[in-house]
């Protein structure tokens, strides 16, 4: 009789523990949600394909882009999880009136990085001209995963835990951002837009230079119209079908399951919450109604709030919509341990050092932890790795 | 009390109308632009007034997919902000509007446009 390899008996025992105990397999980085029906199921998987599908000029890429398909920036360890692409983007603020201006019409607030050679051959440039005067900031590609969840956070919810003049006096004061027709924002850094579907759909056109049903425009260069003849493909160069498809597979992936905790990084979860860092980057929030039954009424431990709250001046670059320079949305720890780089721009290495970095309403916070023993921060440290 | 402060007290006060409410759809600029309702209908933030030239810069998008639309607003559009009747020199940078508008060989001709003004949420100014 054929011996069975080791690692093949240890996995069959596993799945048969599993089976006996009745629970659930763990949710690995690129599954689904649980509990969708097979049509769902079916969108999602047509869905990750159209994510990782690359565009080339003649199906609309361009002619100015950052990347040619969603999965080239969010791509580690899966479709959908974080990227070591960098963008910039740019606003200028007006602290006198506290506008801020986007520079739409000066190419902003995304620059994109890339041009197809047929814009390269007609104006000459490698990327898009950075408009003269404006702050700039760098973004990190972020995981994605998950996102259907918060799209199905209540906005009372998000409402109810802002605190804009921390009338509750513990140095946190988070707010709202809101887009420029008023809604609530929630997606993006700065929280500035209202719903997954809209995250969705506008990456298209910024990311890759394709536009939509919903945004029927290419982007200018620098606000210049796009020269005739270099954009081979007429408008929109995709139908609303692949932008529903990304959506599907965007809003259905599940977020990456916490690893079990050892005893230690239990006690890194308390001390998480006895420095404060729940605050801000609270645990667990619940969904409403959504027309997935799978994405109603869960609890997703996203570890956000999904307001803005001011990091400090050290970390201040743009404005965008109601969010000032400083302010940042509290970036959900859920998928942490995929990244290799953290912050809002990846300019952390490790999560001590992005710990280390928050100022302004999380110094408090920030210095609580650092004042923590050896132990104690190495228990916090390991607890943020399993997530 | 300037006439502008009025308007935004009449405008808190009033019954905010589903042009206000939480979409979940939210804009899609082919719909604002090419709907095939006329006049047509579009939100956004106040970028910029040109009271002189009565021209208004109004940015909107879908997602960060940012937008900018700029409007002629002659003297037969109305301003109005919670119903209160305004000129175009009190709307600033800032105010939301929806506009009415027309697409015309010379570009868009907004003739109505109903203002406010978002009240600070906290934060600096």
């Amino acid at each position: 009789m054929t011996r069975l390899p080791g690692v093949l008996v240890a996995a069959l025992g596993h799945a048969t523990l599993l089976l006996a105990t009745g629970c659930p397999k763990p949710v690995a980085p690129g599954d689904p949600i649980a509990g969708l029906t097979r049509e769902q199921r079916e969108r999602f998987d047509r869905g990750r394909v159209a994510f990782e599908t690359s565009f080339v000029p003649e199906t609309g890429l361009g002619p100015l882009f950052n990347a040619d398909s969603c999965g080239e920036c969010h791509e580690q360890p899966v479709a959908g999880g974080p990227g070591d692409e960098r963008e910039l983007h740019v606003a200028a603020f007006d602290p006198g009136t506290g506008f801020c201006d986007p520079l739409v019409d000066r190419g902003g607030p995304v620059i994109q990085q890339a041009v197809t050679p047929a814009l390269k051959a007609a104006l000459g440039i490698d990327r898009e001209p950075l408009p003269d005067g404006a702050a700039i900031a760098e973004r990190s590609s972020p995981d994605v995963l998950g996102f259907g969840l918060l799209d199905s956070v209540p906005e009372s919810t998000i409402l109810s835990l802002a605190d804009p003049d921390d009338r509750n006096g513990d140095g946190i004061s988070g707010r709202p951002n809101r887009f420029f027709d008023g809604r609530v924002g929630r997606f993006g850094r700065k929280a500035l837009v209202p719903t997954l579907r809209e995250f969705n759909e506008g990456a298209f056109p910024i990311e890759q230079g394709v536009t939509t049903p919903g945004v029927p425009t290419e982007e200018s260069i620098g606000g210049r119209a796009v020269p005739a003849g270099v954009d081979p493909v007429p408008e929109p160069e995709i139908d609303g079908e692949v932008v529903d498809l990304v959506d599907a597979f965007v809003r259905m992936s599940a977020p990456p399951a916490p690893d079990r905790l050892t005893s230690r990084a239990q006690r890194g979860r308390k001390l998480f919450s006895r420095v404060a860092c729940d605050a801000c980057h609270v645990p667990t929030l619940r969904t409403g109604d959504s027309p997935i039954e799978a994405l109603e009424n869960k609890s997703v431990t996203a570890y956000t709030d999904l307001l803005l709250h001011d990091m400090g001046p050290e970390l201040a670059d743009i404005c965008l919509g109601l969010a000032l320079p400083s302010e940042f949305r509290t970036e959900p720890l859920m998928g942490l341990r995929l990244s290799d780089s953290f912050m809002h721009d990846g300019r952390a290495k490790t999560v001590e050092e992005a710990i280390l970095l928050h100022g302004g309403e999380a110094s408090r916070s920030r210095a609580a932890f650092d004042r923590l023993s050896e132990a104690d921060r190495r228990a916090v440290l390991e607890f943020l790795a399993s997530l | 009390m300037s006439r502008r402060r009025i308007a935004t007290i009449l405008f808190n006060l009033a019954v905010i109308g589903s042009a206000w409410s939480p979409s979940g759809t939210g804009p899609a600029l082919a719909r604002q632009q090419e709907g095939a309702e006329d006049p047509q209908r579009m939100t956004g933030t106040v970028a910029e007034v040109d009271v002189e030239a009565r021209r208004v810069r109004v940015v909107t998008g879908v997602g960060h997919a940012t937008r900018a639309m700029a409007f002629h607003a002659g003297t037969g559009c109305r301003i109005t902000c919670a119903g209160t009747d305004l000129a175009l020199e009190d709307v600033t940078r800032g105010a939301i509007a929806i506009v009415h508008y027309h697409k015309t060989p010379g570009g868009y001709e907004a003739v109505g446009m109903e203002v406010r003004f978002p009240q600070p949420e906290g934060g600096e100014p």
